[in-house]
């Protein structure tokens, strides 16, 4: 290497250094803070959303959906799911402290059922936290029979149907921007961040107003802890929410039997082919 | 075929029999109580303090059910009458309270004796068989609300018994065995007779229902007006009055302060003062305050606490914010009202310079009420401006035009309407924290903008301070959902703003709220 060549490496070095403070988007940057191996997550203060379903909007937008008419109240009359066009859902549940607006959606489970279930790998879970599919689906719906939440839908309108769900916008995460409804949310009753973070926070707004608050952070432990995490009012049961599912990770009830597969696949011939070995020395 | 016809005759004519036997029956055994009672719920008979655990299912006792019965016959079928004709309210008759077998006994007796011979008689009667009583009943609910001599009722009684106080309220003399009274020494009933069963001295139960029910029934034979002497009377029908119901009620007179400065030797603080008369109107009864006994906080409550006082210490008795009963937990408690809770719900006590010399004055307050109220009143900020537009989310929505000034007059208002109030937010910079939180308002120069802490796009560090946006949004709604005022519709606030379609990114029209 001569000396122009080594020069040349040092300022594109230092160039690059100096351009990539810029380049970097801020998401990226605070990943890098917390260490780049954390969870994201998404804090869900049921206590604040006042049932704009600007995050319905901001959702259908960001993913080309049909977009849903939010001037209209009487969406909140019945009980809604999501669904394959929609992903996220916000419902009003009446309750002994007035009406309460609950947002649903993929809960990004710590350890998945889905992706434990999908066949061909086609569920993922990102190292970030979000829970994401890939275009090699087959349609199979084991991962909506498995999810506890039930939140993975299928395009059964479709010839060549797919599981459709919330990515928590992965691909605007790869741009470095907020979800959606995060950035939509006129109250900040969503907060995203790390969910370490978003789980202290939570529970210091439990220790702050005692009173507002059921002392319970619903996903901090369900199966296995949830990326969107949720704080409310009143006992989870009567917003909608399962409180059957335990703390066990989905994916940890079948490691017993699959991990034994191998072990009989591999002992099961050699003790037969022993026997049969045994067997016939006698005949012989 | 003839005989298909018959079977279908045989059936109807039983279904028809059976419906007219159970239609009547059910008429038998309630038309005369559902005519004359609209509560008919049970009073559970189960003495635990002797039976300990149960071999079956408490008894429900319908008490108004039998009153209505046996209203020919009086209470004298099953309770006991003194020399002087007073029913003894109790149950049964000659209760044997020796053992666990005897006192079931002396139940079993009388209830079934009772039930067997009016059945003889040919009379209507009740249950004979373990199961008719002993039964499981679900969903009971405490339908006996405890009844509460407010200042209301106690008006009510001294109206009718012409001040005659030694006819409810009395000491005891140990010595002759008598109660006696005296003038002055007035206290809560439960201050010697205390809740407890089979002491020396009757239990509150006992000795409110024995007094209260003989003196009813006794002013009822005379053809007087009085009280109601069932069980329902009292303990559901009672319309329990609110406190602004009882404004107009004269106060009860024991000789109590009109004004007092509360103080004690070797405390470190100044005294209080302590209008006694006016905190009067705002409680329900003495009892609001005063324990059992009507006794001066400091006799059971010295500087250092005492047994007797339960060791709490007295400047704990006065300040402890949990307690219903001291000074600052029943202030505290104002704070949660809707006209409070706007502001308060959002600041967080912090105790502030010249916070404890509001109450700890040592000196009478009648002056100084004055010259705080005038303070209030005085002209509002020069520099607060009368409208502020925020266009914080103006791409989408007219700026929003925030009448100020209007809230700040409306704040002042409530403030000064309320006397507690009044002596908390002497100080005007306390009425504009309702919104300015974590900025000291100096009385010259204008509070920071909301810009200046609240970041307008989302910071992942900071997740405890919301954005812009989001601080506006949840400064104003929760405010109004606190003060109870109408709810909030989007378009109360933002004006709407027709969007130009071809600036929508997917051509299509946002529908706004």
């Amino acid at each position: 290497m001569d000396r122009r060549e080594f020069l040349k490496t040092i300022g594109i070095g230092i160039g690059g250094v100096a351009c990539g403070d810029i380049l970097i988007p801020s998401i990226v940057k605070a990943q890098n803070a917390f260490g780049g191996n954390e969870f994201f997550g998404v804090l869900v203060d049921t206590t604040r959303c006042i049932g704009c379903m600007r995050c319905e909007m901001a959702c259908a937008e960001a993913h080309n959906l049909p977009l849903p008419d939010i001037s209209n109240d009487s969406v909140f009359e019945k009980k809604r799911n999501t669904t394959e066009t929609r992903w996220t859902v916000v419902n009003r549940y009446e309750t002994e402290k007035g009406k309460i607006f609950v947002k649903q959606q993929c809960m990004h489970c710590n350890q998945p059922a889905c992706v434990a279930a999908c066949l061909v790998k086609a569920m993922k879970k990102r190292k970030e936290a979000h829970v994401t599919w890939d275009t090699n689906c087959i349609g199979c719906r084991l991962c909506m029979v498995s999810c506890p939440f039930d939140m993975p839908k299928l395009e059964y309108n479709s010839p060549l149907p797919k599981i459709q769900k919330c990515n928590l916008c992965w691909d605007r995460f790869q741009e470095g921007k907020l979800p959606a409804c995060v950035e939509a949310c006129p109250v900040e009753a969503l907060k995203f961040g790390a969910r370490r973070d978003l789980l202290d926070e939570a529970n210091s707004r439990i220790f702050q107003n005692p009173h507002n608050y059921v002392h319970h952070v619903y996903g901090g432990h369900e199966v296995g802890g949830t990326s969107y995490i949720y704080l409310s009012a009143v006992p989870f049961e009567q917003i909608g929410f399962r409180g059957d599912l335990g703390t066990t990770p989905y994916p940890e009830f079948t490691t017993g039997f699959l991990h034994a597969v191998p072990f009989v696949d591999v002992l099961w011939p050699l003790i037969l082919l022993g026997i049969n070995r045994a067997i016939r020395r006698e005949e012989d | 075929m003839n005989r298909k016809l018959f079977t279908f005759i045989v059936l109807i004519g039983i279904c028809t029999y059976c419906f007219f036997l159970f239609r009547e029956t059910g008429k038998i055994w309630s038309a005369e109580y559902k005519a004359g009672n609209a509560v008919a719920r049970p009073i559970f008979i189960s003495d635990t303090d002797m039976f300990k655990e149960l071999e079956r299912p408490p008894v429900g006792f319908y008490h108004d059910k039998h009153t209505v019965a046996l209203e020919k016959e009086g209470c004298g079928v099953c309770h006991l009458q003194d020399e002087k004709g007073r029913f003894i309210f109790k149950y049964p008759k000659l209760r044997d309270e020796k053992t666990r077998q005897s006192l079931m006994n002396s139940y079993h007796d009388n209830c079934i004796g009772c039930h067997r011979e009016r059945a003889k008689a040919g009379k209507k009667s009740g249950a004979v068989t373990c199961g008719e009583c002993h039964v499981v009943k679900k969903g009971y609910e405490e339908w006996l609300r405890p009844v509460e001599l407010d200042h209301y009722l106690h008006y009510q009684h001294e109206k009718a018994l012409d001040k005659k106080c030694e006819l409810c309220h009395h000491l005891y003399n140990e010595e002759e065995k008598k109660p006696i009274y005296k003038k002055g020494t007035e206290s809560s009933c439960r201050d010697c007779h205390r809740g407890k069963e089979g002491g020396k001295t009757a239990s509150f139960r006992k000795a409110a229902h024995a007094d209260c029910i003989n003196c009813h029934m006794e002013h009822n034979r005379e053809g007087k007006t009085a009280g109601p002497s069932n069980c329902k009377g009292c303990h559901v029908e009672m319309k329990q009055r609110t406190i602004s119901e009882m404004l107009a009620v004269p106060r009860p007179e024991r000789g109590q302060p009109d004004k007092v400065i509360i103080s004690s030797e070797d405390a470190r603080m100044k005294g209080v003062p302590f209008d006694h008369r006016s905190h009067e109107s705002y409680t329900r009864s003495c009892r609001t305050c005063h324990h059992k006994t009507l006794n001066n906080c400091k006799t059971c409550h010295p500087l250092k606490g005492s047994a007797k006082g339960n060791k709490v210490a007295l400047a704990d008795a006065y300040h402890r914010a949990s307690s219903g009963r001291s000074c600052v937990g029943c202030h505290e408690s104002k704070k949660s009202e809707p006209n409070c809770a706007g502001c308060h719900h959002s600041i967080k006590g912090a105790l502030t310079n010249g916070y404890c010399l509001v109450c700890h004055s040592g000196s009478s307050r009648e002056d100084q009420a004055v010259r705080r109220l005038e303070t209030l009143n005085a002209s509002l900020p020069e520099m607060a401006p009368e409208v502020i537009d925020i266009g914080v989310l103006k791409k989408k929505y007219m700026p929003v035009r925030f009448p100020h000034l209007a809230h700040v007059r409306k704040l002042f208002e409530i403030s000064n309407r309320n006397r507690l109030a009044n002596y908390f937010h002497a100080d005007k910079a306390a009425i504009c924290a309702g919104c300015h939180h974590y900025t000291p308002i100096e009385h010259k120069s204008p509070p920071p903008f909301c810009r200046d802490c609240h970041n307008v796009s989302f910071d992942l560090q900071d997740l405890k301070k919301p954005r812009l946006v989001a601080a506006y949004h949840l400064q104003c709604i929760n405010c109004h959902k606190r003060m109870k005022l109408k709810p909030l519709k989007c378009t109360d606030c933002h004006a709407e703003k027709l969007m130009d379609k071809s600036l929508s990114h997917k051509n299509r029209s946002i529908k706004v709220r």
